[in-house]
């Protein structure tokens, strides 16, 4: 059962010298209720686009957003809707998401505003509960941002989406700018509030070594498309996007066996102008003739395993990537 | 260069500040003056009685002007002139300038073009030519005057709440306010104006002295306040004509200096209060 | 072998902060030197020391010999020769540290005229020679452009050429791929090997990531509160971590061969300078924390030649070692 689905949603910009810029160019996903899907990709290519406009923050040029069964509206200027308002999200920069001249307390009660509809005495016993869920003292909510270290800010951010009783909670890198002791916590606590809320969780991220840890499901993202999308366990013991593949032998594993990891040719195409047919083919070392011509569709493979590339296309190329390298 | 005295323990550091003590005192000083002048002036600014042309004196601390009249005593009524209208100025400017200026930031499109277009033009010509056409316009008078330093200054006021109002609007937590239920006008209320709040009130606290240089120099060419009215501007252009006698025109000249260096400080003094980061950085010693 | 550099004693202040509280290591020709350590650490503090680079109002002490000259003690004129000529830096973010309005070949060779006095006709070529040893592709081309116009990567790269131009001794990077996608990182760590193998280069790598240390660096100094917890060759500090805090960060670390097991994270948060609790700097933070870890700080043992650490409790064996 789908909390979120996302169907060849396209989302544009006006580039510097007024191009259209294709930031996500058709992608499409889905995420079940109390399932966390990881969403990993490099710079630019277009996941914290995906990611906002998934919300409503951003307009969608094409494609739908159907979140709990509805499509989801784009924020105006009028106040959301309580049914969107169960869709939430929180941000990458802790320092950033935080208003520094309200008080913790105040900022995590803005929520409750739209569940209770009253601003009395009520809401501070659920904000101390809320800061006490994120594992802060509820002595928290007195203070204001400032100081606080990016990891209390980041929980509190955690806690004011939690306000809203969501069902599902979009996270935009919410562990990058935190320092790698505090990272496996606010991580833990993630899968902690997943399992006991039975919450959904889309959890968009550069480092892959992370996701694994945390989402069931992984989508793989690259040039404003979707390339594969797996189970977790599956992507990483037998990854079939070359890009997959590439993103996993270039992670550096601190294990002291001195490994160099594996580096990837070229450099991201400029997202106004993309390669041809597949987006990847510049960069990839199994690319053969259909590649730069024909643009490959995500399609279901097995089970839960979808992947957009030629070498799975039983008409063009019957065996699968690792079974013979070109 | 901090000082350390007992009582000082209960008030937040940033007021002890050498320049925020002086800057506090002699605004103090002035609005005490202002306030209290008819029983703090030795005589009746407007009284002619004196002799002519005195140099400072016992009885006359200041001298005397050209006609008669105590400087000493224009000089404290002067107070009375100059300082309520600039807090007067300066709170109508802020209110028309904010005003305009949040309006352009929130709805964008061509009331801010309108605006934006509306305040280039002021920028454009140099500030106290537009305030002498304008009062030229209106004909000469303090209240004119005052207008004209009003159309001088709203500009500014509009660009600042307006570029704060723009850059907090697409801040991260304006997001998320918005996400939480927040319509539009809720989070303009509640999230971004307190983040306007502080560098503006700065602003206008710097702008009380430049109203008031404005006024004094429009009463100095002639175009503010009307004699025999104790105005400081009028006051040095008389003593501009005077030379020998320096008395008439350095006093009320030095008023002016230091009314505007105490808002001065002051403002830069709240700019430090209001900007609590940078207070709490420096005492971490990051 | 006598090592290209001897830090002893290593201590920075800031504004009567203690940031590096008594350093010392060495470094080999050829070698690449980790320094590991999270916020508060004090690892760039330490590298900018070196090179004279801390902010005004800064004290240091302790030494830091460099072919017989303590860097610590040079007047501004004899650092400046040091800089780009014996020693040169990269850092985290090359965007801030390409001049934006300078065209690539100005800025690369500045140095190799103000240094070498080269012309300009052989300054260029050497540029180019630069720029295709980082493999920058078209380097001709390269030189005419400016910083803009190239990626995160190739900037990296560019500001790695800058930093070579004069053939220095000694290249400091402080977090040189954090900033970077992960397929990026890994062509620059694989560029930093090479040119290290290849001219002889010694590298201090300063990063918080221990992968990137597992991957290019021959030994690991592990910081914490501006002292070492944790030294040796990276295969050993990072496959027999001694210090807790060594073994915290690795448990806490996602770990792509440990499969779904959840991570252990390090409850609490590293200190800032200015909230050092009192011994030893961890023990808020520490599962194996004893009385006297408040008290004292623990001085650093030496384990085997070239390896030691900084705790009485060995966390292998739960067993005082000292």
């Amino acid at each position: 059962m789908s909390i979120l689905e996302i169907h060849d949603l396209e989302v544009v910009y006006r580039g510097r010298d007024g191009t259209p810029v294709r930031a996500v160019a058709g992608a499409s996903l889905a995420v079940d209720v109390g399932e966390i899907v990881g969403l990993v990709g490099e710079t630019g290519c277009g996941k914290s686009s995906l990611a906002r406009a998934a919300v409503g923050l951003e307009p969608a040029a094409s494609g739908d957003i159907i979140f709990d069964g509805q499509r989801v509206q784009v924020l105006g200027r009028r106040a959301r809707t309580k049914r969107d308002a169960r869709l939430q999200m929180v941000f990458q920069n802790p320092y950033g998401s935080l208003n520094p001249r309200r008080t913790i307390g105040d900022q995590v009660a803005d929520g409750l505003r739209i569940l209770t509809e009253d601003s009395g005495g009520q809401p501070r016993a659920r904000v101390k509960e809320l800061l006490r869920r994120v594992g802060l003292s509820a002595d928290v909510a007195e203070r204001h941002p400032h100081q606080l270290s990016g990891g209390q800010r980041q929980r509190v951010a955690i806690a004011r989406a939690l306000a809203a009783d969501p069902r599902l909670i979009v996270l935009d890198e919410p562990l990058s700018a935190l320092d790698a002791s505090v990272q496996a916590q606010v991580a833990n606590l993630l899968v902690e509030l997943s399992r006991d809320l039975g919450m959904g969780m889309l959890l968009i991220s550069h480092d892959l070594a992370i996701v694994r840890h945390v989402a069931q499901r992984v989508a793989v993202m690259y040039l404003g498309q979707i390339v594969e999308t797996a189970a977790t366990r599956e992507l990483w013991n037998a990854p079939m996007h070359p890009y997959t593949r590439a993103l996993i032998d270039a992670i550096p594993h601190p294990d002291g066996l001195g490994r160099l990891p594996e580096a990837l040719t070229g450099e991201i195409p400029d997202p106004a102008r993309p390669p041809t047919g597949c987006r990847f083919h510049p960069r990839c070392p199994y690319a053969f003739e259909r590649c730069p011509t024909d643009v490959p569709l995500l399609t279901e493979i097995a089970a839960g395993r979808n992947v957009s590339c030629w070498l799975y296309d039983s008409a063009a190329r019957p065996t699968p990537l690792g079974a013979a390298a070109v | 260069m901090r000082l350390r005295l007992p009582f000082m323990r209960s008030i937040p550091t940033a007021w002890l500040q050498p320049l925020t003590i002086v800057g506090l005192t002699l605004a103090g000083v002035w609005l005490v003056l202002a306030v209290l002048a008819p029983w703090v002036a030795p005589y009746d600014p407007l009284a002619q009685d004196a002799p002519l042309y005195l140099p400072p004196s016992a009885a006359h601390p200041f001298g005397t002007d050209d006609i008669g009249r105590d400087v000493l005593s224009r000089v404290i009524w002067g107070a009375r002139v100059s300082i309520p209208l600039a807090f007067l100025l300066v709170s109508l400017a802020f209110l028309i300038g904010g005003t305009l200026g949040a309006l352009a930031a929130y709805l964008g499109g061509w009331v801010d073009e309108l605006v934006m277009r509306a305040a280039d033009l002021v920028f454009a010509i140099p500030t106290i030519l537009l305030a002498m056409a304008v009062v030229a316009a209106l004909g000469p008078g303090l209240v004119h005057a005052v207008m004209a330093v009003i159309v001088v200054s709203w500009p500014g006021h509009a660009r600042v709440v307006r570029s704060l109002v723009r850059t907090t609007m697409q801040s991260d937590y304006v997001a998320v306010a918005r996400l939480l239920g927040a319509s539009a006008v809720r989070a303009l209320i509640v999230d971004v104006l307190p983040n306007v709040a502080g560098p503006v009130i700065v602003l206008a606290a710097l702008d009380l002295g430049t109203a008031i240089l404005l006024l004094s120099g429009l009463s100095f060419l002639g175009l503010g306040a009307k004699p025999p009215a104790a105005e400081w501007g009028s006051m040095v252009s008389t003593g501009a004509q005077h030379f020998e006698s320096w008395w008439i025109g350095v006093f009320p000249g030095l008023a002016i200096v230091s009314v505007v260096l105490a808002f001065n400080f002051l403002g830069d003094s709240l700019r430090d209060i209001f900007d609590p980061q940078s207070v709490t950085e420096r005492a971490r010693g990051a | 072998m006598k090592p290209l550099l001897e830090v002893s004693d290593l201590r920075v202040d800031i504004g009567g902060v203690n940031i590096v509280d008594g350093m010392s290591f060495e470094l080999q020709a050829g070698q690449v030197f980790g320094l590991a350590g999270e916020s508060g650490s004090g690892k760039t503090m330490t590298a900018l020391s070196l090179l004279g680079l801390l902010p005004g109002g800064a004290r240091t002490s302790g030494r830091a010999m460099l072919d017989g000259v303590d860097l610590l003690t040079l007047d501004a004129s004899a650092m400046r020769k040091v800089r780009g000529r014996k020693v040169a830096m990269v850092f985290q973010d090359p965007t801030s540290t390409l001049h934006p309005m300078l065209s690539i070949e100005h800025q690369l060779t500045e140095h190799l005229r103000y240094h070498l006095g080269m012309a300009r006709g052989d300054a260029r070529r050497r540029a180019v020679d630069l720029l295709t040893q980082v493999r920058i592709p078209n380097p001709d081309a390269a030189l005419r452009g400016y910083p803009h116009q190239f990626s995160g990567g190739m900037r990296q790269r560019i500001q790695i050429a800058m930093a070579l131009a004069c053939e220095p001794r000694l290249l400091i990077a402080d977090e040189p791929t954090t900033a970077l996608d992960v397929t990026v990182q890994a062509g620059i760590l694989r560029l930093l090997d090479r040119l290290r193998r290849e001219t002889g280069l010694a590298v201090m790598l300063i990063t918080h990531d221990l992968g990137v240390m597992s991957a290019v660096a021959d030994r690991v100094t592990v910081m914490y509160a501006g002292r070492i917890v944790e030294e040796g060759p990276t295969a050993d500090v990072l496959r027999r971590a001694r210090h807790p805090y060594t073994r915290g960060l690795l448990d806490s670390l996602p770990h792509p061969d440990a499969g779904d097991v959840p991570l252990v994270p390090i409850s609490g948060t590293p200190p800032s300078p200015a909230e050092r609790p009192s011994g030893c700097a961890f023990h808020p933070r520490c599962r194996y924390a004893l009385d006297r870890c408040r008290a004292e700080v623990p001085p650093l043992i030496a384990l085997a030649p070239q390896r030691a650490m900084a705790c009485p409790v060995d966390p292998l064996v739960p067993v005082l070692v000292a």
